[in-house]
């Protein structure tokens, strides 16, 4: 932690010193942590503080934090929120860059909207209402998610027992003994915040990481454990990794090409070896439509659109497939509010049909909106999955921080 | 002189054809166009220099009845050079030179389609009625080096860098070899062949490995300087210009060159051709016709040794002595040429087998 | 003042795409002239006689056919795999072994007639092209070694084989001790199929083997899987291209391709093997997939342009004397000046005025 500071400071510290006045700064605002750990065995809220010392450092005027909290426990949360408050409270002024609004209410005297790179409005947070803060940014009336009451959940869809996966290099954090249950129509979230397993998590789901226990994933009683992507997505499991670009769409193609990257074979665009590029681009335009796609059309390159456009059509393209089982990460990082709802209520349609979804996200408003049971992960272990009503932020929180994180200050 | 029964024949019938290649003949009222394919560049300083210079010499020769002769460079031998010689015969070359062996296939193929236009290949093998093929015997020239070499080696080990096994090539190493052990009868020579006919870094290695092993002397059939420069670096006893007097780049190294002298065939050439008197001959001059020179002598030949060399040239010149002679052991020690026998023109071109003192190549 | 910045793009430029390769061979032009004016030869007959008389002289249209055909070929292949990222460096040798496998063919066959004779050269010469690079291809996936260094070195062994072969088991008989094999025999020969020219079969093969791969790199899935691997290799393996297989395809095919070009050159214009047999073609390739956008159509463009500056430097020695050394000058200045363009397909130009300035 100490070398990582130093490389950050602008001029040159002797070590004894600059630790000295580390060592100051935590005390003062709160923020424990041993300078002479290796910031790899640090949890990446352990390591916003870092980021957030050294800037104390500086002594600065005006510090700008950009979407602080998407790493960090709520435990967590509200320990940033005592320190800048004090920092506040000595004169220091601070531009806060967030698009969690509850969050900009807590903590914030003014609060300036923007939209399209125009300034929309300036308002007092603790006057106005998350909702209506939303309503201006997106500029349209905000949608609840419609979610019909008292569903039924069917049989169990997706079962997963003790899912392992061997560790990948030397910061990779493997699967450890994850079991959950799925059923038909219902949402599971997971929660946790980033670098605990979920990458792992999803690609050992999706099939880019294949096991050797056929039964370790069962879809309708099925065992697909070792079956590869291609294979999955015929048994009816659709999966949508963390990053758009480079990963769940290539930036390069058209959108009909990249229709063609997981939809051909559940969709038959493929004969004999061939692509059959119609039915890509019917499909692509059914998806551009349907998700209100802002694209030139099928056409348009996909690293063209913007983030929230080409994640509505990643999406769409997923669930236009009519999966049994869909796997999302971080469905709406990223994304606008008018998009990240469409989305939303996207998947809580899917599942109304009877699919069976997992949401593995950090933004916890999310999961709690979206999801009928939810666990949390942390170091690539699993909380049993709860129904949502039933869990309290709280503890939540302290799921998420798990044995390796935060000290409740 | 000597021609092989089947030019002789060659040479006959042609010479009854000629009175009706006169009445047909073209009027040379526009200077001849000569061409020149060459396998390498000019500034080589060995063989693709020396029939630079020989182009340049019948120029001089004939001056205003020949064009500025056209020199094509680095035409590799395959189907590049069969568009070459089409490109030469296309634009109006009535006389066209290919001066390497691998051109040979493709200069017959191109001749046939142009009749009227006459080829010479060089050190080649296969004739038409428009083709003809001319060579130097430069195996004269080794025999003098030889010579030298036996006389001033200490080691009694030489080296001799050659392209391919070719007839041409084994004729060298024979030939010096056989000049040497008339002098010191224990003499070796270890060819090295590097599979190209020009390449510098090649020469020099297998120079330097020779040297390693304790070669004194290196000749090379090969179209550059490098070896003798390695020579010369190494300061061993020395080694012997190839196609062109490579002092320059070895003063002390270079014993005495081989210099091809190939301007007097290109001119009488050229002029039969003006005169309308070509023929597809096979022509193989040597010392006598001052086709293969020797070059000056280095520093380190003494007066015995210069005499016993140019003993040895001059015997070739005057036809008193032919180095292929009889008794010729092989280098297993079988005997091959019987006391006072001379191996013909034909078998010296088909020349398969190393001498007795040839360490072969594994 | 004026001053111009560069301003990257949204998408790249389709126009700038297509149209940079025909701007780099004018400007190869214009600036070529210019230059060997400057150092007193006639450049602008320079240019003239390299590009332009090939293409007005008749007679010259089957040499830049002949010797554009196993460049296009070969770039084809390598045009495949370069679009997957995966740099087969080693054409040249795969293009030997090729040839190799076709005179084993022929020599094998050498008493026999047959309509057979010559396709079951060609099939060996795939087969041994697709062979040899099946060697860096496996190095790759089981150890990792880097393809570029395993297939370029693997191209000195191949010549070394010729040298071995011509001199020792395949030396002809009849050939005074050269190097060479014999002669093929009739049915082992490429067939013209213009008669009166040197136009041989290996000429429509080239194209038909363009038109197949731009085909099939278009639309079928082997084509998709090598464009996606080559431009989002994660992507791939999410929509379930294995990276390994498509390593294995890009050698298998390009090295065919190779071989394919080999077996046409030893059948076609050499008719036998020679150690002269490698002339570059394999890393000549090189240059025109990249000229040709490594999109097959394009390939056929590029490789008529390196025919053109063979050719036409022919024509330029033997008509005005130009050097031998020229045409490797023009040949480098359009890959520099196509390279160079490939900025303007990324980003655009935009004239900046102070005052635009000073408002940003």
């Amino acid at each position: 932690m100490l070398e990582n500071i130093a490389l950050g400071m602008d001029s040159k510290i002797p070590s004894r010193e600059l630790e000295a006045r580390i060592r100051a700064v935590m005390n003062q605002y709160g923020l424990l942590l041993d300078p002479h750990r290796t910031v790899a065995t640090l949890s990446v809220g352990e390591r916003q503080r870092i980021e957030i010392v050294r800037a104390l450092l500086l002594e600065p005027q005006l510090l700008i934090m950009d979407e602080p909290t998407s790493v960090l426990t709520p435990q967590e949360v509200e320990q940033l929120f005592t320190v800048l408050r004090k920092l506040a409270a000595e004169g220091c002024s601070i531009l806060y860059i967030s698009h969690k609004l509850h969050e900009i209410k807590a903590l914030c005297d003014t609060a300036t909207i923007l939209r399209g790179g125009k300034l929309v409005d300036t308002c007092d947070p603790k006057q106005e209402t998350s909702r209506s803060m939303a309503e201006k940014m997106i500029g349209t009336g905000l949608k609840d998610i419609v979610k019909a009451e008292g569903r039924t959940f069917g049989p169990p869809k997706l079962v997963v027992s003790q899912l392992s996966t061997v560790k990948a290099g030397h910061f990779d954090v493997p699967v450890d003994g994850v079991s959950f249950t799925v059923r038909a129509g219902e949402i599971l979230g997971i929660a946790g915040v980033a670098g605990n397993g979920q990458n792992a998590l999803l690609d050992a789901l999706s099939g880019e990481i294949r096991g050797d226990d056929r039964e370790a994933i069962t879809i309708d009683g099925l065992g697909i454990g070792m079956m590869d992507t291609t294979e999955r997505r015929r048994n009816g499991l659709c999966a949508v990794p963390e990053e758009r670009n480079g990963h769940a769409a290539v930036g390069e193609f058209s959108l009909s090409d990249n229709s063609v990257l997981t939809a051909r074979d559940r969709l038959g665009m493929v004969v004999m070896g061939l692509i059959n590029g119609g039915a890509a681009k019917t499909y692509t335009g059914k998806v551009i439509a349907d998700f209100a796609v802002k694209a030139l059309g099928p056409g348009s390159m996909a690293g063209s659109l913007s983030g929230g456009n080409l994640q509505k059509y990643i999406m769409g393209r997923e669930i236009l497939q009519k999966p049994s089982v869909l796997v999302v990460s971080q469905p709406t990082w990223g994304v606008d509010a008018g998009a990240a709802a469409a989305i939303h209520q996207a998947l809580v349609d899917l599942a109304a049909a009877g699919s069976a979804i997992v949401v593995i996200s950090q933004d916890l408003d999310e999961l709690r909106a979206l999801s009928d049971t939810l666990a949390v992960i942390n170091m690539g272990r699993l909380s049993p999955a709860r129904p949502v009503k039933d869990v309290s932020v709280e503890e939540i929180g302290l799921l998420m921080g798990g044995v390796h994180g935060a000290e409740a200050a | 002189m000597t021609l092989s029964r089947r030019s002789m024949l060659k040479a006959g019938v042609a010479a009854a054809a000629l009175p009706l290649l006169g009445s047909r003949a073209f009027a040379q009222t526009e200077p001849l166009k000569v061409g020149f394919m060459l396998i390498g560049t000019v500034n080589d300083n060995g063989w693709n220099f020396g029939h630079a210079t020989g182009a340049k010499y019948m120029k001089d020769q004939l001056g205003d009845l020949v064009a500025e002769p056209t020199i094509v460079e680095n035409v590799p031998e395959g189907p590049d050079c069969e568009r070459v010689l089409r490109e030469l015969a296309q634009s109006g070359h009535k006389l066209i030179f290919a001066t390497s062996f691998g051109y040979g296939d493709y200069v017959i193929k191109v001749a046939q389609q142009f009749p009227d236009v006459r080829f010479e290949h060089a050190t080649g093998y296969q004739r038409s009625d428009n083709v003809g093929t001319y060579n130097a015997r430069f195996y004269e020239g080794r025999a003098v080096c030889g010579t030298i070499a036996g006389h001033l080696s200490q080691t009694g080990k030489a080296g001799y860098i050659g392209s391919f096994p070719i007839p041409e090539v084994v004729m060298g190493v024979n030939a010096f070899v056989l000049a040497a052990r008339k002098i010191n009868p224990e003499f070796t020579i270890t060819p090295v062949y590097i599979s190209t006919w020009n390449d510098p870094a090649k020469e020099a290695d297998a120079a330097r490995a020779m040297i390693d092993q304790g070669i004194d002397i290196i000749a090379q059939h090969t179209d550059g300087p490098a070896a003798l420069q390695v020579a010369e670096e190494r300061g061993i006893v020395g080694g012997f210009g190839q196609g062109a007097d490579m002092s320059a780049f070895a003063p002390n190294a270079q014993l005495t060159s081989i210099i091809d002298n190939w301007g007097p065939h290109y001119a009488s050439a050229a002029q039969a051709v003006i005169d309308g008197t070509w023929v597809s001959q096979d022509v193989w001059p040597g010392i006598k016709e001052g086709e293969v020179e020797i070059g000056a002598y280095g520093p380190k030949v003494t007066e015995e040794v210069k005499a016993a060399a140019e003993a040895v040239k001059n015997g070739q010149a005057d036809g008193s002595l032919h180095i292929f002679t009889g008794p010729i052991n092989d280098h297993t020690g079988t005997e091959r040429v019987a006391a006072g026998v001379t191996l013909t023109d034909a078998e010296l071109l088909s020349m398969d087998w190393y001498v007795e003192g040839v360490i072969p190549p594994a | 003042m004026m001053q111009f910045r560069l301003e990257k793009r949204r998408e790249p430029s389709k126009a700038m795409l297509y149209g940079t390769p025909i701007v780099a061979v004018l400007l190869t032009m214009i600036v070529g002239a210019i230059l060997f004016s400057l150092i007193g030869f006639d450049g602008v007959g320079a240019v003239r006689e390299i590009f332009i008389t090939p293409f007005t002289n008749t007679y010259k249209w089957q040499d830049l056919g002949v010797k554009a055909a196993p460049l296009i070929i070969i770039g084809v292949g390598l045009s495949i795999a370069y679009r997957a990222n995966v740099w087969n460096i080693g054409a040249e040798g795969q293009y030997v072994v090729g040839g190799l496998a076709a005179t084993g063919v022929a020599l094998a066959t050498y008493q026999m007639t047959g309509w057979w004779i010559l396709p079951l050269m060609i099939l060996a010469g795939m087969a041994g092209g697709a062979l040899y690079g099946a060697i860096p291809a496996l190095l790759r996936t089981r150890l990792g070694v880097n393809e570029i260094l395993t297939s370029l070195m693997l191209t000195y062994v191949s010549v070394q084989a010729i040298y071995y072969l011509v001199r020792a088991p395949w030396k002809d008989p009849m050939g005074m001790g050269f190097p060479q094999t014999r002669r093929f025999a009739a049915d082992a020969l490429l067939p013209n199929i213009l008669p009166g020219t040197i136009v041989h079969a290996g000429v429509p093969i080239a194209i038909i083997v363009a038109l197949v791969a731009w085909f099939v790199m278009s639309r079928s899935v082997f084509g998709y899987q090598m464009r996606v691997v080559g431009a989002a290799p994660h992507a791939a393996r999410y929509g379930g291209f294995s990276e390994n297989r498509t390593i294995w395809l890009a050698f298998l095919v390009s090295g065919a391709l190779a071989g394919l070009a080999g077996a046409l050159e030893v059948s076609g214009p050499f008719q036998r093997m020679v150690p002269g047999f490698p002339t570059n073609y394999g890393f000549t390739a090189i240059i025109v997939a990249f000229l040709g956008r490594l999109d097959p159509l394009g390939v056929i463009f590029g490789g008529l342009v390196i025919a053109v500056t063979f050719v036409g430097g022919e024509i330029a020695q033997t008509s005005i004397g130009l050097s031998n050394s020229a045409t490797g000058v023009f040949q480098a200045m359009m890959l520099f000046f196509l390279l160079a363009g490939d900025l303007l397909v990324r980003y655009r130009i935009r004239r900046v005025t102070p005052q635009a300035e000073a408002r940003a």
